[in-house]
């Protein structure tokens, strides 16, 4: 990993068109403004770790018996409605 | 009565759920493509979504790289009755999606052992576009990972 020291108000680039800026630092809090171009996603890292976790727990084998059972699942979807 | 609309560059989605028509015309060998695949399992690419009369209103999406893949999906629209989904600039020109209309909607859903338990994947909705077939899990900000969808089902009825 690339470790660049900034400061408040620097920025760095990546690529060309890519802009992360240090914008504010309070205490252990750093505020980032990030200029890119709107086909570039920007999330916060632990928003994609929840969802490659919660994907791992949902996967379901096609194979698996816990396939059939989503008729029953289906069953007792129908008594709900 | 859909609701999809466009705004500021941005598709917005808060419809009502579909009643299979839009799977139809899916067609039943298409092939949907995930051109970064799905977060954790970014090596796969190709998949078929399909549901039959033993799995409704459930729906499953199989990996055709990866035979022990698949996933458990649901309208979440039939979950959960003020559900939106707003698709970003970067992601709509992923999936080059112009018409909302176009959009077919569904969140992944986590089986547990007793039904009661099982959720679905508000947070990381899966948008394809039916013109193209091609699909994202994309991320919105305001949603549960985990959303109960027994619970959600009597918010669902309550509100009718």
């Amino acid at each position: 990993m690339l470790i660049l020291t900034r400061k408040l108000d620097e920025s760095i680039m990546i690529g060309n068109d890519i802009e992360v800026k240090v914008v504010k630092v309070s205490g252990s809090q750093v505020h980032l403004g990030i200029r890119a171009p709107k086909a570039v996603a920007v999330y916060r890292h632990e928003l994609f770790e929840q969802v490659m976790n919660e994907n791992k727990n949902a996967v379901q084998n096609p194979n698996s018996d816990s396939l059939k059972s989503l008729g029953k699942l289906k069953e007792l979807l129908g008594h709900k409605n | 009565m859909s609701k999809k609309k466009k705004e500021n560059n941005k598709i917005i989605l808060g419809l009502t759920p579909y009643d299979g028509e839009l799977l139809k015309n899916l067609g039943e060998d298409a092939i949907v493509t995930f051109d970064d695949g799905v977060p954790a399992f970014e090596e796969a690419k190709k998949f078929t979504l399909f549901t039959n009369d033993d799995i409704k209103p459930f729906m499953y999406l199989k990996s055709l790289e990866l035979q022990e893949l698949g996933f458990v999906c649901i309208d979440p629209f039939l979950v959960c009755k003020d559900y939106l989904i707003k698709i970003s600039g970067a992601d709509l020109a992923h999936l080059q999606l112009k018409d909302p209309e176009n959009a077919l909607v569904f969140c992944f859903v986590t089986v547990r052992e007793n039904p009661q338990e099982n959720t679905a994947n508000l947070l990381a909705p899966v948008i394809i576009n039916l013109e193209n077939r091609k699909a994202k899990q994309i991320i919105l900000d305001n949603y549960p990972v985990r959303y109960n969808i027994w619970e959600g089902l009597d918010k669902v009825k309550e509100a009718k």
